[in-house]
């Protein structure tokens, strides 16, 4: 059976039921934006204690760092570690994989790398709008991944990362089989797709609440439907055509992240190429967090029989 | 002692760049058109923003413009600072980088770490500087950055002053910051760009949004995205004293280039009455309210009462995760 993860990127999250309602091959926690978002010793442990009696692997993904929060999260992580050594991190920025680096830690702990480094023009949702001014070579090179690089590649080995977090776009996968076939394991988020970090809260900033105390905020989805275009030049607003808005999907926005919240469609030609997916709790309802995995289940079974 | 801080300023031609001169920047840079794009470029501009050139259009002219600004005393910076080049397109890079040092640019300025590679890899002598889409918001990025030889970095839009502090601290890098006009999103970790072969698509940071809220109520135009900020100027004493060594402005894109050297003569004016001649930033303000603050792109109603300050504590900077 494919492996499917479990992603409770935010605090008020969990739930036993949630938890039991699959064979999860590992319970992710964190986020890729918010270091207030990150648990503490006592919720990893609860947590560690629960893949520990699964057998599965605990994640923790660990945001873009701005320097406000980068000597206290490692210290954060240096605690972790000398508890859990077994838990795989998710590093989003070269700065944290340079130090993560500089403290020896590449390959004593098992790493990541998190979707907010790798990305192509796929990534933006209306990018396709974007290269139809373009010849047919550039919109293909324009679609190959930011990672896939000799150079970079070799700086992710020598950090001790083995597994890459991907965007699962069907137009990738001869790369990502690529990738694959370099020796990283790829790891798929099926509930959507990340399209922007921000460093001023979006949430905070807009319910007027505090940093740092708003762990309430974020688990619910601002959806948000683009309309209005900024004019920068004359520092007016004007309403897009009806043509242009059908191009742009509905959004959401939790905390300082902005998502995509597409699923993805599960194909034979995807399972045969991500060696694991994810699913995000905050980004999928329970009912459809439940639908994405019978999905997968069941184009896994039409593909055995 | 502190450094003199230096102004940085756009160009995309040389009456853009004369206009500069006469705002007496120290610096210029520009982005050259590629040969093998119609509508995308090297650098983190597409070739048209609003119907408006963003680069240097052919070779010669670019030489001409270093000929101009070295004259002038001025170097000439190249910006090659795509967030990200691909595999297929990475010779045609080079070639471009080529291109720009065979005109006597001074310094290319690129936005990923595979873009220094390759400009090392070619062996290509010139100085590398890191651009704002790299997004190097923490010390262990400008340790890394360090030991690839990069000799300057343009520290991320939505950055802390005590940060910035701390960063010039770690590092010998020159830090570099940007004067005027930010990002909603982090640039760099955002994929919302605007659109320019769909002319109603605009930068998604800046949109305006009909947004559904948690309790069903829905706001027909909202911001919401918006966590940009626009405007250092009244920080400009506490950026010097914190080891920024110059100040960038942003707007090789602009429709009028004259409106952006008066936005660089009045960041010249500050800089020297506040980190020169001892005047305060209030001073200074009140000496332009009525003058330059108002009539200028109406920077006071526009800038100071939306409170749009990239350092002072605001709304959207106490917002800061």
């Amino acid at each position: 059976m494919k492996n499917i993860e479990l992603r409770i990127t935010h605090t008020t999250l969990p739930d036993e039921g949630l938890v039991s309602s699959h064979q999860w091959s590992a319970i992710v926690l964190g986020n890729p934006g918010c270091v207030h978002k990150l648990p503490d010793l006592a919720t990893i442990a609860a947590w560690h204690e629960v893949a520990h009696d699964k057998q599965i692997e605990l994640k923790i993904e660990v945001p873009v760092l701005f320097q406000r929060h980068f000597q206290s999260t490692f210290a954060w992580m240096e605690g972790v570690t000398s508890q859990f050594s077994d838990v795989r991190w998710v590093l989003n920025d070269y700065g944290s994989l340079y130090e993560w680096k500089r403290r020896g830690w590449a390959k004593r702990y098992p790493l990541s790398l998190g979707r907010v480094l790798n990305y192509s023009f796929q990534s933006n949702p209306w990018g396709h709008v974007t290269l139809e001014g373009e010849p047919d070579d550039i919109r293909t090179a324009m679609g190959e991944m930011s990672i896939d690089n000799e150079w970079t590649l070799g700086l992710l080995r020598e950090c001790g990362v083995d597994e890459l977090e991907v965007d699962i776009v069907e137009a990738n996968l001869t790369e990502l089989a690529g990738l694959r076939e370099q020796g990283f394991r790829l790891n798929g988020l099926l509930s959507g797709q990340l399209l922007a970090v921000s460093r001023s809260c979006h949430a905070v900033r807009l319910q007027r609440e505090v940093t740092g105390q708003c762990q309430a905020l974020c688990d619910k989805a601002l959806d948000i439907e683009m309309v209005y275009r900024w004019s920068r030049f004359e520092d007016q607003y004007r309403r897009m055509d009806m043509e242009a808005r059908q191009l742009i999907p509905q959004m959401s926005v939790f905390g300082n992240g902005v998502w995509n919240p597409q699923e993805v469609q599960v194909t034979e030609a995807i399972l045969g190429v991500i060696d694991s997916f994810a699913i995000d709790s905050r980004l999928s309802s329970r009912e459809q967090l439940q639908q994405l995995v019978v999905r997968v289940m069941q184009t896994e079974e039409a593909l055995s029989s | 002692m502190e450094k003199k801080l230096k102004l940085i300023a756009p160009v995309r031609s040389l009456f853009m760049l004369r206009q500069m001169i006469t705002a007496q920047v120290d610096e210029v840079y520009v982005g050259l058109k590629p040969d093998s794009m119609d509508v995308l470029s090297f650098d983190s501009r597409f070739q048209q923003v609003s119907g408006v050139p963003s680069q240097v259009e052919t070779d010669q002219e670019l030489q001409e413009i270093v000929k101009v600004a070295h004259a002038a005393g001025k170097r000439v910076g190249l910006m090659a600072n795509t967030a990200h080049v691909p595999k297929s397109l990475h010779d045609a890079f080079v070639r471009h980088i080529q291109r720009g040092i065979e005109a006597g640019v001074d310094s290319v300025t690129v936005s990923c770490l595979n873009a220094v590679h390759l400009i090392r890899g070619q062996g290509l002598e010139i100085p590398i500087e890191i651009g704002t889409r790299m997004a190097a918001t923490n010390a262990g990025y400008l340790h890394l950055l360090q030991e690839l030889g990069v000799t300057r970095v343009l520290v991320p839009q939505g950055m802390l002053l005590e940060e910035i502090r701390e960063l010039a601290q770690a590092t010998d890098l020159e830090l570099v910051v940007t004067g005027n006009f930010g990002g909603g999103n982090v640039c760099g970790h955002c994929r919302m760009s605007e659109c320019p072969t769909q002319e109603s698509i605009g930068q998604g940071c800046r949109s305006g949004y009909r947004t559904l809220f948690p309790d069903g109520a829905i706001q027909e135009q909202l911001t919401v995205l918006d966590g940009a900020t626009d405007c250092s100027l009244c920080s400009i004493p506490d950026l010097a004293a914190a080891g920024v060594s110059a100040i960038k402005l942003m707007g090789r894109e602009v429709p009028n280039p004259i409106t952006t050297s008066k936005i660089a003569e009045i960041f010249r004016h500050w800089m020297e009455e506040t980190t020169m001649n001892g005047r305060t930033s209030q001073d200074v303000y009140e000496e332009m309210d009525m003058g330059d603050m108002m009539w200028t792109m109406m920077w006071k109603p526009r800038f100071c009462e939306k409170q749009r300050c990239s350092y002072l504590e605001t709304h959207t900077t106490l917002s800061y995760v």
